[in-house]
């Protein structure tokens, strides 16, 4: 009996090693020094370190056919979007911080945790390690949206995303588990290997795996909100904290459509007609029940919340497309990241710190309080609806570009009339800003220089997306022909 | 050249944005230089222009290379024109809104100038992507145009605008990238349309992305019945703003040419029968609902989907002086309709209604902007010697020769034209005084005189010298028509243009 020395590619983990070790420390430091300025510094130090450690690793070439975790480019694309979106959270928490936790140092440890277990789901090769990152993020993320202190509705909320998380853990579990079963692996490589080797796979005559990677997808269906998983979405996004709402609607979509992407292309591409067709259906469900219910909703977090469902569905077509479509995948969530957190970073000044949930209503004549909110607010709904000149325009014209590529110009077709049911709900925040005269009882509007400045630089990034789009798209291209 | 043709209104429109708002003087002196200057750049654009068929003044880069979009401008005979009338109307409709941009100077300045910009770039795009670009850009100008400024129902007129327009253009992006993917397949990934050109879709592909450009183009212009949008924005918009919004729907006729008729020329010959009498319905239609508005405005607009019928009619014809006089009817129809409605303000503003059967003997107190109404009213009817008859008589004299029948039904459409223009300006200028309203006793101001001038000259000298315009568009027409295979099926006569007010076209 011989051992092989065990490969450690220190390079894959590094991110996820500097983002677990600054959470503990500023879980430490918090203990001992509860002062928020400095450990929002310091967390922010640490994403920069793991950004370090993303951008810096020189050995991430190296190809370890057995390795769980992967560090390609590909992963450093997922990273670097989920880092930068933390270090906008991290900004935009100020206000909430100061007013509705006790304890800073648990709210930014749990942040980092959070995405240390992100940056695990972007590089893994191996279910286990997926299983692993999304139930970091996931339990982390349930604590943080019931993060404030005596507030019920939050903790309902979290209450909620917490049983539908579990439940949907527990799909993707017992799916990985089926799936060993039948393939006798849970590392992507010798899946792919497993089921080639069968020359004719046919799910029918494999009930296990059948079982277990329908499971999987439904295990990702859930947390990636797809119709007809998405029913804890609205709820969860409302009740949780807004700084909080938007990265989750931003940085746990990036991760765990990596994950997706991975697990599709790696593990069982043999499976790939039978896959399609099951995200085909879902991708059109998930457009038509996202746009549609979004355009009846009066709280303007509950209207982002489907729309963020019906993005899903947008992103989605791009990953049935097949390869075509991952580069405008990533993309897409790139340009997502930008204008749905700039849309919920808008929402953060209007009423109680953190705590803002403004019906649409509350927008109204906001043009004539604060013009250059209202505009930034124009721009992110712009982008959101795909108006050209922004990012959501470039994203919408790749993704369903790939989709005609690929063979799925229905695809495109469903989703370019859904957009226009979309344009109906975006235009109308637009409408109730420009059109309409002050309420009454006006919101109070809390502006801090900080605020103003992550607004300011988000619209910057959602116009230089929608104007220059070249640069990032050739890294999402470059990426996505790395694996 | 054509890039500072889009970007000085863009830039003069930051400018006048970022300018406090208690200076509503100096807002308007600004708003109006850069629409000067731009204006000046058109000119020499049209200076610097030659009389060949081919894209001009070309400015070519890549803009996304990954997908294939340039960054991609030119003129040619085509374009030419609208780009220089767009430019041209762009400081009339700032001169018209002078009075009215005393409150909102920075609204109205910016939007107009971010309009002009939009419209400009649309019209001198040559790659496909940039065109929907400027296509979507140049709605959310207007939109907030309308929803902002304004009337009663202005919320539902801007609301109802933007998502008839949006729906119909989804759809063509499906179509572009249709086309886009087919031609990525013989190797060739791009946007531009002469590359496009050479990678002819298939039969039912080709109909299907040839319906999905025209729905979006026919919503623009609009071909009935996809023409309610029209009536009811118009109507809430500010009027002065309107001398720039017939531009906007002509890029939907002008997408025809440009795109349609290159890309799919079969399937556009195929479907020409059925278009051509929603193009005659909307004439008819139009006209008779004219006839039975109140509301001048709302006449007006009614009168405009009945003129833009012409248009249509022309351009499926698909003939040389079919095309051309569609192309003619646009420009024509861009200045008479902007002069009546420049008018129509004027009179807003002495009498503070437009309700046609409370006005009336205005001829008495304004004799100089009675003139000017005639003048405009005469060319929107179609006199000869003014430019409505050139365009109506072209297109029709196109249409005739594919369309017998249809060219009969649509001449009524020019008789019932002259019948609701005159019974208006009949109760609206003649008879006895009943508005006692007289905010501005005064006849024509001279600022007046400067918007309405240009016009009037414009449309006489069009009028009596149709090949100012012919001459340069001809040769685009032809060659268009010509790589597309049309011309030789159905053959123009040689000296057929000969005819239009006793002037030979080069």
């Amino acid at each position: 009996m011989s051992f092989a020395a065990a490969t450690i590619n220190l390079g894959a983990i590094a991110p996820t090693a500097v983002l677990a070790v600054a959470a503990m420390l500023v879980l430490m430091v918090g203990v001992f020094f509860n002062h928020r300025p400095t450990l929002s510094a310091l967390t922010l130090v640490g994403l920069f370190c793991a950004l370090v450690a993303a951008l810096g690793q020189g050995a991430r070439g190296q190809v370890v056919p057995d390795a769980l975790l992967v560090g390609d480019d590909f992963a450093t694309f997922f990273t670097v979007i989920v880092l930068v979106v933390a270090a906008i959270t991290v900004l935009l928490s100020t206000q909430y911080v100061a007013h509705h936790t006790l304890t800073a140092g648990e709210y930014y440890a749990l942040l980092l945790f959070c995405c240390s277990g992100m940056t695990l789901v972007v590089s893994s090769a191996d279910l286990v390690m997926v299983l692993l990152g999304i139930e970091i993020l996931s339990v982390a993320l349930y604590v943080l949206s019931g993060f404030s202190a005596g507030e019920t509705r939050g903790q309902e909320a979290a209450m909620k995303y917490f049983l539908l998380g579990a439940f949907s853990l527990a799909f993707l579990i017992y799916g990985t588990a089926l799936t060993y079963g039948a393939v006798k692996s849970t590392h992507f490589g010798n899946m792919a290997a497993a089921l080639g080797a069968g020359a004719q796979v046919s799910l029918l005559s494999n009930p296990l795996l059948l079982a277990g990677v329908g499971m999987i997808l439904v295990g990702f269906a859930f947390k990636l909100s797809f119709a007809p998983f998405h029913m804890w979405t609205p709820d969860a996004y409302e009740g949780a904290p807004t700084p909080i709402t938007a990265f989750m609607s931003v940085a746990t979509k990036a991760a765990v459509f990596a994950g997706l992407l991975r697990f599709l292309t790696f593990a069982v591409p043999a499976l790939r007609p039978e896959w399609t067709s099951v995200l085909w259906a879902l991708a059109v469900l998930t457009m038509i029940v996202g746009n549609v219910a979004a355009v009846v909703q009066s709280s303007v977090k509950r209207m982002l919340a489907y729309s963020s469902i019906a993005q899903a569905g947008y992103i989605l077509v791009g990953v049935v497309s097949g390869t075509i479509g991952q580069a405008s995948v990533m993309f897409y969530l790139l340009a997502y990241a930008f204008m749905n957190v700039g849309a919920f970073a808008v929402l953060m000044a209007l009423g109680e710190p953190g705590q803002s949930d403004p019906q649409i209503a509350d927008l109204d004549g906001l043009t004539q309080r604060r013009p250059l909110l209202a505009l930034a607010m124009t721009v992110f709904m712009l982008s959101l609806a795909g108006i050209p000149l922004t990012a959501g325009f470039i994203a919408k014209l790749y993704v369903f570009t790939a989709a005609v590529r690929g063979g799925f110009a229905e695809l495109a077709v469903i989703g370019m009339l859904t957009s226009a049911v979309a344009t109906f709900y975006y235009l109308r925040i637009i409408v109730a800003m420009y059109m309409r005269p002050p309420t009454a009882e006006v919101l109070p509007i809390r502006l801090t220089g900080l605020l103003s400045g992550v607004i300011v630089v988000l619209v910057v990034a959602t116009i230089a997306l929608g104007v220059l789009p070249a640069g990032p798209l050739g890294l999402a291209t470059a990426a996505a022909a790395s694996r | 050249m054509l890039t500072a043709l889009i970007v000085i209104p863009i830039l003069g429109a930051i400018v006048v944005y970022s300018m406090p708002r208690a200076n509503a003087a100096n807002v308007r002196v600004v708003a109006l230089a850069a629409a000067l200057i731009d204006l000046a750049l058109a000119v020499i654009v049209r200076a610097s222009f030659q009389p060949v068929a081919d894209l001009q003044l070309v400015e070519r880069a890549d803009w996304v290379p990954a997908l294939g979009i340039q960054y991609f401008l030119g003129v040619d005979g085509i374009s030419l024109w609208m780009v220089l009338l767009t430019a041209f109307l762009t400081p009339l409709a700032i001169g018209a809104s002078w009075p009215w941009m005393e409150e909102h100077a920075k609204e109205y300045g910016a939007l107009l100038l971010l309009l002009e910009a939009g419209v400009i770039g649309a019209f001198a795009a040559a790659d496909v992507v940039l065109f929907f670009v400027f296509w979507e850009v140049m709605l959310i100008p207007m939109y907030l145009l309308i929803g902002v400024l304004g009337g009663a129902r202005r919320v539902y007129a801007a609301f109802k605008f933007f998502i008839y327009t949006a729906v119909g253009s989804l759809l063509m992006l499906v179509g572009i990238i249709t086309l886009y993917v087919n031609a990525a397949s013989t190797g060739r990934a791009t946007f531009a349309i002469g590359d496009l050109v050479r990678t002819p879709l298939s039969g039912g592909v080709a109909t299907l992305v040839f319906l999905a450009f025209a729905l979006a183009f026919a919503i623009k212009v609009p071909i009935f019945p996809l023409h309610t949008w029209l009536p009811d924005a118009y109507t809430q918009a500010p009027i002065t703003t309107l001398v720039l919004a017939t531009m906007l729907v002509k890029v939907g006729a002008y997408g025809f040419v440009r795109f349609c008729l290159p890309l799919f020329p079969a399937t556009m010959q195929a479907n020409a029968d059925w278009i051509s009498v929603l193009a005659v319905i909307g004439i008819i239609y139009g006209a008779l609902c004219a006839i039975a508005q109140r509301d001048l405005v709302r006449m007006l607009a009614y009168s405009s989907i009945s003129h833009l019928g012409f248009i249509v009619l022309g351009i499926f014809a698909l003939n040389t002086q079919g095309v051309m006089g569609g192309l003619y009817q646009m420009v024509s129809h861009g200045l008479t309709a902007g002069m009546l409605f420049v008018i129509a303000s004027m009179l807003l503003r002495r009498t503070g209604t437009l309700d046609i059967p409370s006005l009336g003997g205005l001829a008495s107190r304004y004799p100089l902007i009675t003139a000017y109404f005639l003048l405009a009213m005469f060319a929107a009817a179609g006199v000869p010697g003014l430019s409505g008859f050139v365009g109506e008589l072209l297109t029709m004299m196109g249409a005739f020769q594919p369309h017998r029948s249809y060219v009969v039904v649509a001449a009524c459409g020019v008789v019932l034209g002259a019948i609701y223009l005159f019974w208006m300006f009949q109760r609206v200028m003649h008879g006895r005084p009943r508005t006692d309203v007289v905010a501005q006793p005064y006849d024509l101001t001279r600022r007046e005189a400067w918007v309405l001038t240009p016009l009037a000259i414009a449309i006489v000298v069009i009028g009596v010298q149709p090949d100012v315009l012919l001459g340069r568009i001809e040769s685009s027409v032809s060659a268009s028509l010509g790589q597309a295979r049309l011309v030789q099926a159905r053959p123009v006569e040689p000296n057929s243009t000969m005819l239009v007010a006793g002037v030979a076209v080069p």
